[in-house]
């Protein structure tokens, strides 16, 4: 049995105990949020901003004259101009053949530093102040209805004051250790764990013992961790302990704990490393797992009927400059790239843009669309237009910042 | 502490806070509650909490307390990402031990300045570091088999005396490369060191040939590169950083001589480079506050002496001991707190002391237990130690204290590299790591024999009140007997006496008395 089916047998049995009827959950009918994070700094010459002059940049210094198949070329769908390779890169025009319609893809997005970290902030929070929560897990805490706001599968959470209603994996899956007693490791000397034995009635006990304790009062954490662990079935079937995840996995999961009403928002990062200082060619890869991975979960999610219902945003903190160095690499560069996807995403489309020089070019940044008064469209204005999308109001987060809306409809 | 709290409660004024007083102050400086002996001697008036607090700071716990704290504000501690494997003359040890003892060594250091009561700025002037015997075969340091696990050795490779700035373990964790040109570890020197963040304005960055000239010819970019690049000049020398993959490379093909500095001893500093990489990059000076410094050295010397230091180190410590950001420590108190340590000749251990006896600090609404001392804590009052040893020779897990296969980032911690503030509020993981903690510690606890099965009621009773004040510091009150009675009774009903105090202890564990102080 493959574990999507499996997986989608235990929704069904689970429904009735486990799992309040999704339609309940999603009363708010605020749109789900998953946002995907290309750690480490995407070149996004590899796919969304082919610049076919890059002569000693992208992905052209790869080509073997040797193969006739193996062609960068740049394909049109709509407004979305992508660079494909069939033979390194076959996922990027397989995913845009199946999902350019949904599709709306924004190169040189500014994020205005070379730090991974700024850079992370920024593009998931919206803002450089630290300590700033990311959009997941605004969108989870403020929307979500579920027994968990949000879920972090990918480390890289910002869940400030939202805490409480966020729930993280774990690099190595801990999170199942935490759900599942009988899977956690030996004690150091080799010994085995003890076995409390401690059964639901007794944690239901010894929670309202704890309640007494506090005049009444319960820990919101407290109690998203009961649900947590109610709904433990479909977290223990996909985490796997001791072990990273492939971002193929997580893709999957996420789209599960959406269906099952578990969270609002996930979060989700590529197993993969963009940061590719040495030997560029590593990017091929990392862009054919990523569009690989994005082409399974949106057909998941269609398959479920939940892509109308769900905004996928795919960001990375940086991109990279345009021309290689002496190992073979890349720097940073800050100027980046997003992909949008899903619930009230115009297809075929195409917003912001770069120069030659990879430079962004300016833009209104509501539209999205070149305006010569404009400045590159920025990771604030992204942010606030994914919060507003999805049902936030961007301005209590990020005053002042005009939200991009030239993605939607 | 049954002494402490008997009088406690016979007392014509009883006064159940300084209990709670001292149970913060011990948890903060120490990580576990008082003992008996100290909750009695304070009772009965024999010492006082200042008393008792100085005690502390000379207990060895305070160091690892600490180190703690410079993990979280230095993010040091960063053992999800790659560290240089345990091959060649490392071959055997644990990946999880090696990983510990190289995130650890500049944080050792730290805690050898604080410990032995020299002033704080020789965290930035000494020309040592510590060592373990991983850190110095990785790094290529003295290490005597006859001594202490960790002793404090000096650098013989030339490196300037600059204590962290100068340790292998601040260079790994903040990376360098030819584009950024010792920018990132120039920034966490502000940042962390004198509280100072840079705002990156809005800059519109041309062509990669115009970049460096934009660093020194745009005004949006010079405001930061005036301040930040003599600050990175300083650290020309030291190597941007050395890979998991470089060193397996060169162990593996034995180290022929165009890869030897990769083989262990791994050589991470170059007098050569140290002369050369500022006019290679382009970089101004090394300088700090617009006088030049010889150095970093004199980069040290300079932040040592630098009013700004004394009061970001103040800040630093106000806000960890709090769990609050640093940014909000008010400046009046950063002030207060920085006059306290430079009137104690830079002993960090009197910073310590002053911020967790200040009466603001008492007050505070109730703080929750970290995740690096949630383990120690269970332990004093149980005996069970919260570790584990995952499969494939990784080597032992604090399970607090990791998070390659702990739960220090999943109990609110930080990762040190991804996570890099702890959580401002419970979390369900945080609340779900409590659980697994307090339901194994219970188990050990019954089944050891520490915590008698006993079933007659009055006993019953007696020892529920007994394990109150041992516990939860606190002297019972017969409501609070009875509900405790009551979970025992029911999970009797389900169980057998084991089962019934392994549920009522996991229960006690998780109160907030435990899990918060």
């Amino acid at each position: 049995m493959r574990r999507r089916d499996l997986l989608a047998g235990m929704l069904a049995s689970s429904a009735g105990c486990r799992v309040l009827p999704l339609e309940a959950r999603a009363a708010t009918g605020a749109p789900h949020l998953i946002v995907v994070h290309a750690d480490g700094g995407w070149d996004p010459t590899f796919a969304l901003d082919p610049k076919p002059g890059l002569a000693l940049g992208g992905p052209w210094p790869d080509v073997d004259p040797e193969d006739p198949d193996d062609v960068e070329q740049v394909v049109s769908w709509g407004e979305i101009r992508a660079l494909c390779n069939d033979v390194r890169r076959p996922y990027v025009r397989r995913y845009f053949d199946n999902w350019a319609h949904r599709t709306t893809v924004v190169p040189g997005l500014w994020v205005g530093t070379l730090s991974h970290w700024e850079g992370k902030d920024r593009v998931l929070a919206g803002t450089g102040v630290d300590g700033s929560p990311d959009v997941t897990a605004i969108t989870g805490g403020t929307l979500g209805t579920g027994p968990i706001g949000a879920v972090d599968l990918s480390g890289v959470g910002r869940p400030g004051p939202f805490a409480s209603a966020v729930a993280r994996a774990g690099v190595r899956g801990q999170l199942r250790a935490l759900l599942d007693p009988a899977s956690r490791f030996v004690r150091a000397d080799g010994s085995a764990r003890p076995d409390p034995g401690l059964e639901d009635t007794d944690w239901d006990a010894i929670e309202a013992w704890r309640r007494g304790r506090s005049g009444g009062d319960r820990d919101p954490a407290a109690a998203r961790a009961d649900a947590l662990w109610r709904e433990r079935g479909l977290l223990l079937d996909a985490l796997p302990l001791g072990r990273r995840n492939g971002l193929a996995d997580d893709l999957e999961l996420a789209a599960t704990l959406i269906e099952a009403g578990t969270c609002h928002a996930v979060l989700v990062s590529t197993s993969s490393n963009f940061d590719t200082h040495a030997d560029a060619r590593q990017q091929h890869g990392s862009w054919n797992e990523l569009l690989g991975g994005l082409g399974i979960l949106a057909r998941r999610l269609e398959d479920r009927g939940l892509l109308d219902r769900t905004l996928v945003l795919v960001v990375s903190e940086l991109g990279r400059s345009p021309e290689r160095n002496e190992d073979g690499g890349t720097h940073h560069w800050p100027y980046t790239a997003a992909m949008l996807l899903g619930a009230d995403v115009g297809g075929h489309r195409s917003l912001g843009g770069t120069d030659d020089r990879l430079v962004g070019v300016p833009c209104d940044q509501g539209t999205g669309r070149p305006s010569a008064t404009g400045e590159p469209l920025r990771y604030d204005a992204l942010i606030a237009g994914v919060l507003e999308a999805v049902g936030v109001d961007p301005g209590t987060w990020l005053p002042g910042v005009r939200p991009l809306r030239g993605f939607r409809g | 502490m049954l002494l402490a709290l008997l009088l406690l409660a016979c007392a014509r004024d009883p006064d159940p806070s300084a209990i709670d007083d001292a149970v913060r102050v011990s948890v903060a400086l120490r990580g576990v509650h008082p003992s008996s002996d100290e909750l009695d001697a304070l009772t009965r008036g024999e010492a006082s909490l200042e008393e008792l607090a100085r005690r502390w700071v000379v207990d060895p716990r305070f160091g690892a307390v600490v180190r703690d704290l410079h993990a979280e504000q230095l993010l040091l501690r960063i053992d999800t990402q790659p560290h240089p494997p345990p091959m060649g003359p490392l071959a055997g040890i644990g990946e999880g031990t090696l990983t510990r003892s190289l995130d650890e060594e500049p944080l050792r250091l730290i805690e050898k300045v604080v410990t032995d009561g020299r002033p704080y700025g020789e965290i930035l002037t000494t020309p040592t570091t510590m060592a373990d015997a991983n850190v110095a075969a990785v790094w290529g340091l003295p290490w005597d088999p006859a001594g202490p696990e960790w002793q404090e050795v000096a650098w013989e490779d030339g490196r300037p005396a600059a204590g962290l700035l100068a340790t292998n373990g601040f260079w790994q964790r903040f990376q360098s490369s030819e584009q950024n040109r010792h920018r990132t570890r120039a920034a966490k020197v502000l940042s962390a060191l004198v509280c100072q963040s840079l705002e990156s304005g809005t800059i519109a960055l041309g062509a990669p040939e115009s970049l460096q000239d934009a660093v020194s010819a745009d005004p949006a970019c010079t405001t930061c590169h005036d301040v930040i690049d003599p600050i990175a000049a300083a650290f020309a020398g030291a190597r941007k950083y050395v890979t998991e993959a470089e060193v397996r490379t060169a162990e593996r093909s034995g180290c022929p001589a165009p890869l030897a500095g990769d083989c262990y001893p791994v050589v991470m500093w170059d007098d050569g480079a140290a002369a050369t990489d500022g006019d290679r990059w382009g970089l101004p000076a090394p300088g700090w506050k617009n006088e030049p410094v010889d150095g970093l050295a004199g980069l040290g010397r300079a932040l040592a002496t630098d009013p700004g230091f004394e009061v970001c180190t103040a800040r630093r410590f106000r806000a960890w001991f709090a769990q609050e950001p640093w940014e909000a420590v008010e400046a009046s108190t950063a002030a207060t707190l920085a006059d306290d340590l430079r009137s104690a000749d830079g002993d960090a251990r009197e910073l310590a002391l002053a911020v967790v006896l200040d009466p603001g600090f008492l007050a505070l609404p109730r703080l929750w237990v970290r995740p690096e001392h949630a383990s120690a804590l269970v332990e004093q009052l149980t005996g069970f130690t919260w570790d584990l040893r995952p499969d494939g020779g990784y080597g032992a897990v604090e399970v607090g204290r990791t998070d390659e296969f702990g739960l220090r980032a999943l109990m609110g911690g930080v990762d040190g590299w991804n996570s890099t503030r702890p959580d401002a509020a419970p979390s369900p993981t945080r609340e779900l790591s409590w659980r697994w903690l307090a339901s194994d510690a219970a188990t050990y606890a019954v089944d050891s024999g520490r915590e008698p099965i006993l079933t007659e009621e009055g006993a019953v009773r007696e020892a529920l009140r007994d394990l109150h004040r041992r516990w939860l510091a606190e002297e019972a009150d017969e409501d609070a007997l009875d509900a405790d009675l009551a979970l025992f009774g029911a999970a009797l009903d389900r169980g057998d006496a084991r089962h019934a105090w392994i549920v009522v202890l996991t229960a006690l564990l998780l109160d907030d008395r435990v899990v918060g102080y």
